[in-house]
């Protein structure tokens, strides 16, 4: 056999060559059901090494694991074996979808004499009842199909599910995280101070400069006199205006792929350091991490050497000679407190809001308290693919339930007797169709 | 728990186990009147077992759905109802039999769980819930029946009885329809479970142990279905794998809760 010469100078050329040359074989490996269980068997036994790594190990430690290039390979293999797997099926799709019967020249998988029916309106009713559009064909043939549509909604699945593990493989790529601690009235002004934590994406850096986030109040609830939320939600100003609510498991979009919402709460004091005569020295507010009741944090004074230990009774209640608090709604709150100058104990006390305590020639006072919230703001680009590829699969689903293809045709008898009903039945016993009619 | 509360959860768990023996022994030593019992005390039970669920309803203010107790109770109840509608429909005696012991398995565990009532806390507030539960029962209830076709399948298949291959057939079918109704609504379970994580932790997968071993459960029915249609795995394969394959639905709902301490997918509250 003579060899063609390529004798395009262009590459491109040679590319394209060895691409129809080399697709047929890709084709047929990539688009196999045996790579797809090998696949699929592999992603498993994965998955059950990251269920022993995940017993034992912290979320983010499990996701770098999940992230390692074999698992890539494997999902990208699973990726690439689901996208040829639909291409090679297109045109078994399109004759699934056909309205006439697709079975001419095959022998039925069964026949059955149907003696009590004798012309073709009989034998439609008959069909009806079983669940097929009975057609009566130009021929007089009549014919009847069910589960039209069932390899439709099995293409569908199967392509939603590649959007949606093509939506995962760009939200662990692009996804970009940063956690805020906003106080109650506090405006976002994208300061360090702001971040509590940042997760940046592998290939960019969000700027949140343009950010616009006002807190307006947050309100937790709690289940009686125990550390259970009932309800924990803020009222937030975004957008340059609008107003929304979000809560512990409600987020709010701030566009198509980006969303804000509240993941925890604590208490924001503010302190007021006054002369014995009442002139103001330094006033702030703080944002402790004094929750739950009997945590303790402490701050240093702006101008002076202490520092100062705090915990919040948000209920107060006397109890074994000590501060105890009876439930976690703020109704008598109490702060003790416990000034410190190098490491000696200089003051301590338990103060209501507006009470103070002296020390060192100078007072100490909580004149208000206000809560504050701690915000997750996360752009996904992947959300949206996630959500398409959902879609698709419920849709994909719910197409598929009608079972698999099956078609029937009634052939007339010679004499008067009856005809005879033929069926091409995929994968289930073809007496079974016949116990539920009456022939 | 009240008394009365407590004498109906026995009650039910005694019905079920009572139900199960009256029909193995019916089938065992061909006795008709042990069998029509066996299945005529499985409905009367489940009332009583819908008595308590409504009870539980009204006691907590919302749907039992929170903690160890109260989704073994109502698991458990979707796995019998989903036994029973098949008993009923397909007139398959034996799946009573073999997916009752199932349902009081989860019932047992419930018995040793915490009972107190727990209120319905903000991270539970989410119509995502309702949906992820809802399916994730009906998914599991499913897979419960398979499994149950499968046991029956491999018990009259075996080779010193003389099987009806009608029937074989039947429950053959039978083990292969439950397990893609149930795969369908497992699909859905995790979808919704991970558009509720997106809203609560903020990340649709963190690989959580719950949310991995409910990912592999998945993919091994998926692979269960696979090789039925593509290799042909049916009959006593299919049974064998969907026997296996059980197992990774109970440990990815009790095993891990129960071994594991450090998973987000907190059932017991606190």
């Amino acid at each position: 056999m003579i060899k063609p010469v390529n004798t395009n100078p262009w590459k491109l050329g040679r590319l394209a060559y060895l691409v129809r040359r080399t697709w047929p074989g890709f084709g047929r490996f990539a688009g196999s059901w045996k790579l797809s269980i090998v696949l699929m068997v592999v992603w498993a036994f994965y998955s059950v090494l990251l269920v022993i790594w995940s017993s034992s190990s912290p979320p983010h430690i499990v996701r770098n694991i999940a992230g390692l290039f074999p698992f890539q390979v494997v999902y990208a293999g699973l990726l690439i074996n689901t996208l040829v797997c639909l291409w090679l099926r297109l045109p078994l799709l399109k004759r699934s979808l056909l309205k006439g019967m697709t079975t001419q020249g095959v022998n039925p998988r069964w026949s059955q004499p149907t003696p009590g029916i004798r012309d073709y309106s009989e034998a439609a009713v008959l069909g009806n009842r079983w669940g097929y559009t009975m057609t009566t064909g130009d021929s007089g043939m009549t014919y009847g199909i069910k589960g039209r549509w069932t390899m439709l909604g099995n293409f569908i699945f199967h392509s939603g599910f590649f959007f949606i593990a093509l939506g995962f493989m760009v939200s662990f790529q692009l996804r970009d995280e940063a956690t805020l601690c906003l106080a109650e009235g506090e405006g976002f002004t994208n300061a360090r101070e702001q971040f509590l934590d940042r997760k940046p994406s592998a290939w960019f850096s969000q700027d949140y400069s343009d950010l616009s986030l006002q807190v307006s109040t947050i309100v937790p609830r709690f289940w009686r006199d125990e550390l259970l939320f009932t309800s924990l939600q803020a009222a937030i100003v975004v957008d340059q205006g609008r107003s929304a609510m979000t809560a512990i498991n409600r987020p709010v979009p701030l566009s198509w792929c980006q969303f804000l919402r509240l993941s925890g709460f604590g208490y924001t004091p503010r302190y007021e350091l006054t002369t014995l005569d009442g002139s103001v020295l330094e006033s702030s507010f703080l944002k402790l991490s004094v929750f739950p009741p009997g945590r303790r944090d402490f701050f240093h004074l702006l101008h002076f050497p202490h520092r100062v230990y705090v915990r919040l009774y948000p209920d107060y209640v006397a109890q074994d000679g000590g501060p105890a608090t009876q439930s976690c709604e703020l109704k008598r709150p109490r702060f003790e407190i416990q000034i410190f100058r190098m490491k000696q104990l200089i003051a301590e006390g338990l103060l209501a809001p507006g009470e103070s305590l002296a020390f060192e020639g100078i007072k100490i006072g909580f004149p208000e308290l206000r809560y504050w919230g701690e915000f997750s703001l996360v752009r996904d680009p992947g959300m949206s693919l996630l959500f398409f590829g959902l879609t698709l699969g419920l849709i994909g689903l719910v197409l598929s339930l009608g079972g698999a293809r099956a078609e029937i045709r009634w052939r007339p008898g010679h004499d008067q007797s009856g005809g005879v009903l033929e069926g091409w039945l995929a994968a289930h016993d073809p007496g079974r169709e016949l116990t539920g009619g009456n022939l | 728990m009240s008394l009365a509360f407590s004498v109906l959860f026995w009650f039910v768990m005694v019905g079920y186990a009572l139900a199960t023996a009256l029909t193995f022994f019916g089938h065992s030593l061909n006795r008709t009147w042990s069998i029509r019992a066996g299945q005529r005390l499985t409905p009367a039970v489940l009332m009583v077992h819908t008595v308590i669920i409504g009870w539980r309803w009204v006691l907590t203010g919302h749907i039992p759905t929170i903690g160890l107790f109260e989704n073994a109770l109502v698991g458990s109840w979707f796995i019998v109802l989903m036994a029973w509608w098949f008993h009923w429909k397909g007139r398959f005696p034996l799946i009573l039999a073999g997916t009752l012991p199932l349902a009081l398995l989860i019932l047992a565990a419930a018995a040793f769980a915490d009972t107190s009532v727990r209120p319905m806390v903000a991270a539970l507030v989410s119509v995502w819930l309702y949906i992820h539960i809802f399916f994730a029962w009906l998914a599991y209830g499913s897979y419960s029946v398979a499994c149950g076709a499968a046991v029956v399948y491999l018990y009259k298949s075996r080779s010193s009885m003389q099987p009806d291959r009608e029937k074989l057939g039947r429950l053959d079918e039978l083990m292969f329809r439950s397990t893609v109704f149930g795969f369908i609504n497992d699909a859905v379970m995790i979808a919704a479970g991970s558009i509720w994580a997106k809203n609560l932790w903020g990340s649709y997968w963190s690989w959580d142990p719950v949310e991995t071993w409910s990912l592999l459960s998945w993919l091994i029915y998926g692979l269960a279905i696979h090789l039925r249609q593509t290799l042909g795995w049916r009959e006593r394969k299919l049974a064998w794998l969907l026997v296996f394959a059980i197992v990774g639905v109970l440990i990815s709902f009790w095993g891990v809760n129960v071994i594991i301490s450090g998973s987000l997918h907190v059932f017991n509250v606190e």
